[in-house]
């Protein structure tokens, strides 16, 4: 399961992006697009197999396309220390 | 003088996670307390502050941007005691200009004492700091 380390992170949501602040470092991210969709379906209760399958349906794209955006996006996360898998 | 030069130095070389708690607590006492004896009093000093620490900045060899000039007032605030917040924001993305796209501030009462500039900007961030007045 992927779930979101809110402890860590400050998050803001301004129009089509959402902008969060990692409290540790102090850096920003800008999440844009379909990192917009991937963040916001990280919720505890899906793992990455269901985040790819949620997101090809919704965008009509393969599965493993998707899956390359999502496990890029995933790792930036988890470097990140924002998101935790278990 | 020093506590913008020690405040610029923190911003570039130490983690946020090192120093944000001497900004005071996430949440924020200002949003929620009832209104301070003494407020304008508050507001008084701290546009005092303010102006301390802007005419530094400028007498300063290098820039200063705004957060070290919000960390510097906010200090010097908790050494006076005065109730304030620190706040962090981002403007719009279709705002956005170089440089731009991040800005902080020092409110006092919710009246913004340093680092006022026109928006819109979205708060990501606030830290507070009880004080007497």
């Amino acid at each position: 399961m992927l779930s979101k380390l809110s402890a860590s992170f400050k998050e803001t949501q301004i129009d089509d992006e959402i902008v969060v602040m990692l409290l540790d470092s102090g850096e920003f991210l800008s999440i844009t697009g379909t990192g917009c969709e991937i963040w916001k379906q990280i919720d505890g209760t899906s793992d990455r197999k269901a985040l790819v399958l949620a997101l090809a349906s919704q965008y009509d794209a393969s599965e493993s396309e998707i899956a390359t955006d999502v496990d890029t996006f995933l790792v930036r996360l988890l470097d990140a220390g924002i998101v935790a898998e278990s | 003088m020093a506590w913008l030069v020690l405040a610029r130095l923190l911003v570039l070389a130490v983690p946020f996670s090192r120093w944000r708690l001497s900004l005071g607590g996430v949440e924020c006492p200002g949003d929620t307390a009832e209104p301070l004896v003494g407020r304008d009093d508050a507001q008084r000093m701290a546009s005092q502050l303010a102006g301390h620490v802007e005419r530094a900045a400028w007498r300063l060899p290098f820039a200063i941007k705004c957060l070290p000039k919000a960390m510097a007032l906010s200090w010097m605030l908790r050494r006076a005691a005065v109730q304030h917040c620190v706040v962090i924001a981002a403007r719009p993305m279709k705002r956005r200009e170089p440089g731009d796209a991040l800005h902080a501030w020092v409110e006092v009462s919710g009246k913004i004492v340093i680092g006022d500039l026109p928006g819109p900007w979205h708060e990501i961030y606030r830290a507070g700091r009880q004080g007497v007045v």
